[in-house]
């Protein structure tokens, strides 16, 4: 994806996800171990070129 | 004098097995009072755990009936169940007491929300057992303005998630929360003229999924009550059974998450900080 600095994480999330076709539901994005917040710019969140970020599925079902 | 040597005697000790882990503390687990939200697939199995490890003092909050496609993952949930469209949190009371003669059981047939803060207080751990959004929300937020922790289980197919939520210094389960989520939880209502419909997807769901995740949920819910914090899941774990994952991560702190940002100012969760998310 091509991301500026100020882009968030509920933006690269929302982006990513019609992109990719993915299902109705909630999403998180984390960078390793750690999960992203969701109003985080890229600055915010210490995102820099070529992080690998990676957007998983949050089940809701119980 | 010690009391006197039986030959086989430990093998007659239902809990003989369970006191060979050092850090187990029996008493205190059998003393604590556990509130389970939700008596569905992963309430089925979280209860069952419950009582095979010790906990007699058990409170299942569910509104809901059964019916039969709860069948392929509910332990204590029967087709005759099914047939008389039997309360789900009576159904789980009533398998959990036929365990052990020690048990006791409350079943509470109402939803969540409907229920006084001050339930959350009066129990040593909350289990959520949700599924949706919504009451999963009202759950943290109440768990963490009484100071108790919460362990949350969802899951759906083969992915499953336990999250643990610590107060008072602890990130919630709206710290891991974005907009992808404030979606799903408002459509599930919808205003029908004549009040707020509640819609419930058919997520796909099945019993080894359900399993991993209540296992998860319950030791950590026996950390908590043997005094083990520092045995606890900090604070994530996810798993996706189809591709042979399972891992620990980390939700950080959002100091500007709605449960935080309140907290922060020294008050009380209040029912409009809930409203955005569609919680009564």
């Amino acid at each position: 994806m091509e991301l500026e600095n100020e882009n968030t994480v509920d933006e690269i999330i929302e982006s990513s996800a019609t992109f990719w076709k993915k299902d109705m539901g909630a999403y998180v994005l984390r960078k390793g171990k750690k999960v992203l917040r969701g109003g985080s710019s890229l600055v915010d969140a210490g995102i820099r070129a070529d992080d690998v970020l990676e957007l998983i599925p949050d089940p809701e079902g119980g | 004098m010690a009391g006197l040597l039986r030959v086989g005697g430990e093998d007659q000790d239902r809990f003989d097995r369970s006191r060979r882990i050092g850090w187990l503390d029996l008493d205190r687990i059998s003393d604590a009072r556990v509130l389970v939200v939700g008596a569905g697939a992963i309430g089925n199995e979280v209860a069952k755990n419950l009582v095979l490890s010790g906990f007699q003092k058990i409170t299942i909050v569910d509104m809901d009936h059964v019916v039969g496609s709860n069948l392929n993952r509910c332990i204590f949930f029967t087709k005759a169940d099914a047939s008389s469209r039997a309360l789900k949190a009576e159904v789980v009371a009533r398998g959990i007491s036929s365990l052990a003669d020690s048990v006791d059981a409350t079943a509470v047939v109402r939803r969540i929300e409907e229920l006084p803060p001050s339930v959350f207080a009066k129990h040593d751990v909350i289990l959520g057992c949700l599924d949706n959004i919504a009451a999963r929300v009202h759950v943290n937020a109440h768990s963490y303005a009484a100071g108790r922790v919460f362990v949350d289980g969802a899951m759906e197919g083969f992915l499953g998630k336990v999250t643990v939520v610590r107060p008072p210094d602890g990130a919630c389960l709206q710290c891991g929360m974005n907009k992808t989520h404030a979606k799903v939880a408002s459509l599930r209502f919808s205003c029908t003229g004549k009040g707020v419909v509640f819609h419930e997807p058919r997520l796909a769901a099945e019993i080894t999924t359900t399993s991993v995740v209540a296992a998860v949920m319950v030791r950590e819910a026996l950390k908590v009550v043997s005094g083990r914090h520092g045995l606890l899941l900090s604070n994530l774990f996810y798993y996706d059974g189809q591709n042979r994952l399972f891992e620990e991560m980390e939700i950080p702190l959002d100091p500007s998450c709605p449960v935080h940002a309140r907290l922060a100012d020294r008050l009380q969760v209040s029912e409009s900080d809930l409203s955005q998310w569609n919680v009564q």
